[in-house]
């Protein structure tokens, strides 16, 4: 059985944490935690993947801002789906979008990507993720897995 | 007298920092350039004033996510020189060593995804890699390993955490560090593939009787020690800077311009400015590659910038290659010291050029004042000579207004400025009489 690469971006800051609360719920559910990388910027994406694993399947797990309520759920297939979403992030930063078209210029990425996204509503620094978040985490986290095992 | 014609230019990019240029135009001629700062004062001198020297590097370090070594080191030797502290060849060495680091991740970062663009019309590394993915990867690659090194051996690629007064808080595991071996071999052919590639860009003609200034140091190219060289022949130790450099305040920006004290004249800073300067303590392979791709032995193109950046890219990996295969963790992390009243100053070289500091301590080793003076600030008034006299015989050509705002653009990231050391974007405004 092959299983897909699994990215949680995010960090200890609130619900930004949402990309991490997923990664460790499939971890718990038996998923290969090899399988399973957790990263700060959308820019590390381009260290971890490359042409040997052109050819596999990438899902990414993120927290985003928007008009939402906290805790709903946005699930993308790129480059099909324009990545439409938000997250606060610093001046030097590389948006997720550009990150995916650079390594999709490159052909390091593969051909397709499907990316989670959990509406987040507190980015207090060190504070927990709130309860909406920490739900919606595990609900992706159980959409992957059954999502991989009906595959 | 006629009065000035406005012309709003749109946002500049990949270039790091927050700040504007105005050139304004009176009777067909530029009259006047601005490289305009407007990000507000960052005051960090002022935040250091009363803390424990301890907490120095750390707080310096974050004025900037490209350079932060820079501002370690420069902080950790003026307060050595403060308090006396002589470190372990050793230490020394490892900290060249997170120079190395420094030097290749941002170097790496300014030639593919920042400058290169500009040689193929392209508006963005991301459109560059579309043409050339393998140089772009391979790019990416060699900044990598730079980040990877400055893991290591600093704690985290980022604003890293392990450098303090007198040394390391630790030093780095053995196995850690020759892991990155074969790497770093692989990135000196690398880094010199990337000279080659390069060298071999279309540079628009534009020479200036420049004043370079950098370190010079009798053994080795120039990083945390040396005496201030320039061109016209200064030779002065750092402690001395004040007597032949000083900062002025302009209208137009937040930042203090530098210039030289006596003649109030700009003078330039940098890898073209080092390699100018030092190039026969260049590493074997770099000085391999410099009569290789004909580089000229006193480069007045700023233009050309990018050749310099890729030697010392390969500079970088090479000396790196040679600190991993010889690390010996024996030694001690750091040299203790007791507080004592001083003051200290110290430059080392930041990929953009020269950074210099200066601290007084109190005898209980609080900061009582700190001063900071990095290479931007410095290049500033060369920055604004230079689009006059470059858009003056762009004009004289006849030139289209848009065709000189990507000019101007251009000529400014040859610089690879860090405005107020902390990037975003720069705008260019036109003011022109009818």
């Amino acid at each position: 059985m092959t299983w897909p690469l699994i990215v949680g971006l995010g960090s200890h800051h609130g619900d930004d944490r949402a990309g991490w609360l997923v990664l460790k719920r499939l971890q718990e559910l038996g998923y290969p935690g090899g399988r399973l990388v957790t990263l700060q910027h959308p820019a590390d994406l381009l260290d971890v993947i490359d042409t040997e694993q052109a050819e596999q399947t990438l899902v990414i797990c993120d927290a985003c801002v928007g008009t939402s309520q906290p805790g709903t759920i946005h699930c993308f297939r790129w480059p099909t789906d324009k990545l439409v979403y938000q997250r606060p992030s610093g001046s030097h930063d590389l948006s997720l979008g550009d990150v995916m078209e650079i390594g999709r210029r490159l052909r390091c990425f593969p051909e397709m990507a499907q990316i989670w996204a959990v509406e987040a509503d507190s980015w207090l620094a060190g504070s927990e993720p709130s309860a909406a978040v920490q739900s919606a985490a595990a609900r992706v986290a159980d959409a992957i897995w059954e999502g991989h095992h009906h595959a | 007298m006629s009065s000035p014609d406005i012309i709003e230019v749109p946002i500049l990019t990949r270039v790091e920092g927050e700040g504007g240029v105005t050139i304004r135009l009176r009777d067909g001629a530029i009259e006047n350039v601005e490289l305009n700062i407007y990000e507000p004062p960052r005051l960090f001198e002022a935040l250091l004033r009363g803390r424990p020297l301890e907490d120095t590097p750390d707080i310096t370090a974050r004025i900037c996510g490209i350079c932060p070594v820079a501002y370690q080191m420069s902080s950790v030797h003026a307060l050595e020189a403060a308090l006396g502290i002589q470190i372990t060849p050793a230490i020394r060495c490892l900290r060249r060593l997170l120079y190395c680091g420094e030097w290749i991740e941002s170097h790496a970062l300014h030639i593919h995804l920042l400058h290169a663009p500009d040689f193929f019309g392209a508006a963005s590394g991301i459109e560059l890699a579309q043409r050339f993915p393998d140089e772009i990867k391979r790019g990416l690659q060699l900044k990598k390993f730079g980040n990877r090194l400055l893991e290591v051996l600093g704690g985290r690629a980022i604003h890293p955490i392990n450098v303090r007064v007198g040394g390391f808080h630790r030093l780095p595991n053995r196995d850690d560090m020759a892991s990155l071996i074969p790497h770093f071999e692989w990135g000196v052919q690398a880094a010199a593939e990337v000279t080659r590639w390069v060298a071999g860009f279309p540079f628009p003609s534009f020479e200036q009787p420049y004043e370079f200034v950098s370190l010079s140091h009798p053994d080795e190219y120039p990083m945390n020690e040396g005496d201030i060289v320039s061109s016209t022949g200064l030779r002065i130790p750092v402690s001395e800077y004040d007597q032949h450099f000083v900062e002025e305040h302009v209208a137009h920006s937040t930042a203090l311009h530098a210039v030289r004290r006596d003649q109030r004249t700009p003078y330039f800073l940098g890898p073209l400015a080092r390699v100018n300067l030092n190039r026969d303590r260049l590493s074997p392979a770099a000085q391999r590659l410099v009569d290789e791709v004909g580089f000229p032995p006193h480069c007045c193109n700023p233009f050309q910038s990018i050749i310099a950046r890729g030697l010392e890219l390969v500079h970088a990996y090479e000396e790196a290659l040679t600190i991993l295969r010889d690390y010996d963790p024996s030694g001690p992390a750091h040299i203790a010291y007791q507080p004592q009243e001083g003051c200290g100053c110290a430059a080392t070289e930041a990929p953009r050029g020269l950074l210099f500091h200066e601290y007084h301590v109190d005898a209980d080793g609080k900061i009582v004042s700190g001063r900071i003076i990095p290479p931007t600030s410095q290049n500033q008034r060369q920055i604004e000579r230079d689009v006059t006299d470059y858009l003056t015989g762009r004009l004289q050509a006849a030139a289209s207004r848009d065709e000189m705002a990507v000019d101007c653009e251009r000529l400014v990231r040859t610089y690879d400025p860090c405005i107020s050391c902390s990037t975003h974007f720069l705008k260019v405004r036109w003011e022109e009489s009818s």
